[in-house]
């Protein structure tokens, strides 16, 4: 079959869910009212609360649920499991799950109020499931910070020439924060200033490749070239998270939103020029060296499909910019379809632009480029099977298309780093505030997450990660959609629609956690990541449980009033 | 920092502060929702509000309606690092707190990281 075919099927598909199987969800359990201020416009105080335009609001929110998350997934899962079963699963996923869990979290959100998903988690079940729900945000977001270090560690081994634009990218966002906000230069100069030295950076990395000796140590921190880019990343990740919003992380998710527009929009180009034939198999096997089909294709890929930390975002940012509800569907449904786009786009880059492998051998193939020991993974395999389709482009080459594909990849995981890292460091300085006020000062809690992390990633690779991160962030989607689901019980809505998706993803990730336990306890053993899958599992298990007692309560209190 | 734990024990969960700082480029009520929650579990004084933009009208809307409104005092400046650091000064031998908004409440739950 073509590449381009299939992108084709699959975007109709996408979108057709998009206008019926949303317009169900909007009809039968958010039935917007426009006449309802929403929080945005009852609270407007110009600083969080704000309405704002929709294209606009769907920009933002699109850029901050779509980084990394929905490309390694997927490149990882057609390795796996192919590309038929790796496409079923985010077109499906999307529709009927990821969709209607980012707009369902939007709403309850917005007739809260605008308050964070947390915040309705205490209001809806009760304040031991927000702590928890905390807890188990912290958790996935060391798991975030080990998996996305080692895989950008790799990435500096198996291509020195991204070394310098990817750090250099960093340093631009700084320069651009401070013009932008600090100096008052229009928003579009920056921009355009921006991107240019992100160009030239591009140049001289090509020119000033940096690469580490091959024996390269550092004691007990890093016992290889790859590991000695990890413990730099990690104490990147250290001192980027303590700096401030407007000088780092606004800019930089700014300029990310750039370079993902980029990279989508040239990928997309690239397909139709090149529209490759699928060299990959459609199904390679119920079992893979990630594990079985079920439950581990459903966590592989995670953000492409359902991601619990657009709940964050959705009650976070959004709900309180959003200016009227009608908006809510395209914005919640439609970016969740969009980043299921990108998706696609991933899996016809592992299936059609890279070459089908098995012997490990070929330079441009599939298996080649995700062995780890050849220095590559997903970020490589995704760069230069985007670089085949770029170069189809007039007047472009695939040396371009690699950098670029790289450096958005790298961009979104640089970010992913310091973001994380950041998140981290408030949740637990949240949760110990009160308790342990010494674990609370910004410094040691940075530090904590950042041992943990280096823990991770110093024992075990991003194989092995992934998953667990994976299913953690499934658990948090399946976590989401209870406790809007005992909203939509409190006010007598359907539950179907949340509650079916809410199990599947319940039973999916617990499945995959327990999975992970056995495997790394009795087939390869790796203690430390056993553990906090048993760990994940049991903080999943007792928000169920606190959350069935709620929905066994909301059910007699309807049946009392009937 | 250990102190501070064994005094909330022992005074049943409510630490006394002479003096809260808060400050943020801009205050809104996201900040505001936070430092209830703050100011009904612990026993404050006065709670000192530093931002370089004036509240808006939103924003004050939604202090008056808070119950320990009449202890707070807004300063706007454009110097907010230093007029933070010119009040922790000031009032060093007091009971006080700095709390940085940008990193409190609400906040850690906004952002996707992947």
């Amino acid at each position: 079959m073509n590449g381009l075919l299939w992108a084709i099927i699959m975007l109709a598909w996408l979108w057709g869910g998009y206008f019926i199987y949303g317009k169900i969800i909007e009809k039968k359990l958010i039935q917007p009212d426009d006449s309802r201020s929403t929080p945005a416009v009852e609270y407007n105080d110009g600083v969080d609360y704000s309405p704002a335009k929709t294209p606009i609001l769907f920009g933002h929110h699109f850029s901050s649920i779509a980084g990394a998350g929905p490309i390694v997934g997927p490149i990882i899962a057609v390795l796996y499991f192919g590309w038929l079963a790796a496409s079923l699963w985010v077109a499906l996923g999307a529709v009927f799950m990821g969709a209607v869990h980012d707009y369902t979290a939007l709403m309850v959100s917005v007739r809260n109020k605008g308050s964070s998903l947390a915040d309705v988690a205490e209001t809806a079940v009760s304040h031991r499931a927000k702590v928890i729900f905390a807890i188990f945000i912290w958790i996935t977001l060391v798991l975030v910070v080990a998996v996305f270090g080692v895989v950008t560690a790799k990435t500096f081994i198996g291509q020195p020439q991204i070394v310098v634009p990817t750090f250099a990218l960093i340093l631009i966002a700084i320069f651009f924060g401070w013009l932008v906000y600090r100096m008052g230069v229009p928003i579009w100069i920056g921009t355009v200033a921006a991107l240019i030295l992100v160009a030239i950076f591009l140049y001289a990395g090509d020119i000033y490749p940096i690469s580490l000796p091959r024996n390269a140590t550092l004691g007990f921190l890093a016992s290889s070239p790859s590991m000695i880019w990890f413990v730099i990343l990690m104490i990147y990740a250290l001192f980027a998270s303590v700096l401030p919003v407007w000088l780092l992380l606004q800019p930089r998710d700014y300029l990310s939103m750039w370079l993902l527009f980029l990279g989508m929009g040239l990928g997309y180009i690239g397909l139709i020029f090149a529209h490759p034939t699928i060299n990959a198999p459609a199904f390679t096997s119920f079992t893979s060296k990630g594990g079985p089909l079920w439950p581990m294709l459903f966590v592989i890929i995670a953000c492409g499909a359902i991601s619990g930390f657009h709940s964050l975002v959705a009650g976070g940012t959004t709900s309180k910019q959003l200016e009227k509800e009608s908006s809510g569907k395209i914005i919640g449904y439609g970016a969740m379809i969009m980043e299921a786009t990108l998706a696609t786009l991933v899996i016809v880059i592992g299936a059609a632009a890279l070459k089908w492998d098995p012997s490990g051998k070929l330079h441009l193939g599939y298996q080649f480029l995700m062995n780890k020991s050849a220095g590559g993974g997903p970020i490589k395999a995704f760069a230069v099977g985007f670089g085949q389709l770029v170069k189809e482009i007039p007047g472009l080459n695939s040396k371009i298309g690699i950098y670029v594909g790289m450096l958005m990849l790298n961009g979104f995981v640089i970010t992913t780093l310091d973001t994380a890292t950041r998140l981290a460091r408030f949740v637990l300085q949240e949760l110990t505030r009160d308790t342990i006020p010494f674990i609370a000062n910004r410094w040691i809690a940075t530090i904590v997450t950042i041992a943990f992390a280096w823990y991770f990633g110093a024992t075990g690779s991003w194989k092995t990660i992934w998953p667990v991160f994976g299913a953690s962030n499934q658990l948090v989607a399946a976590l989401a959609l209870t406790v809007v689901s005992a909203y939509f019980l409190g006010v007598k809505k359907p539950l179907k629609y949340t509650v079916i998706p809410a199990i599947l993803m319940l039973v999916t990730t617990m499945g995959a956690l327990l999975y992970q336990a056995y495997k790394f306890i009795f087939v390869v053993p790796k203690l430390q990541i056993a553990i906090t899958a048993l760990i994940l599992f049991a903080l999943a298990l007792f928000i169920f449980l606190e959350a069935k007692d709620v929905f066994i309560a909301l059910f007699r209190t309807q049946k009392q009033t009937s | 920092m250990f102190g501070k734990f064994f005094l909330k024990v022992r005074s049943g969960g409510k630490v006394h502060f002479d003096y809260v700082i808060a400050y943020r480029q801009a205050i809104g009520i996201v900040d505001l929702k936070a430092l209830d929650r703050f100011m009904k579990t612990n026993d404050v004084d006065k709670l000192l509000l530093i931002a370089e933009n004036p509240l808006t009208q939103g924003t004050i809307n939604y202090l008056n309606d808070l119950s320990w409104k009449e202890k707070v005092e807004v300063v706007v400046t454009d110097r907010l690092l230093k007029t933070v650091s010119e009040l922790k000064k000031k009032y060093r031998e007091k009971e006080i707190k700095v709390i940085n908004l940008d990193e409190f409440g609400e906040r850690p739950f906004q952002y996707d990281s992947c």
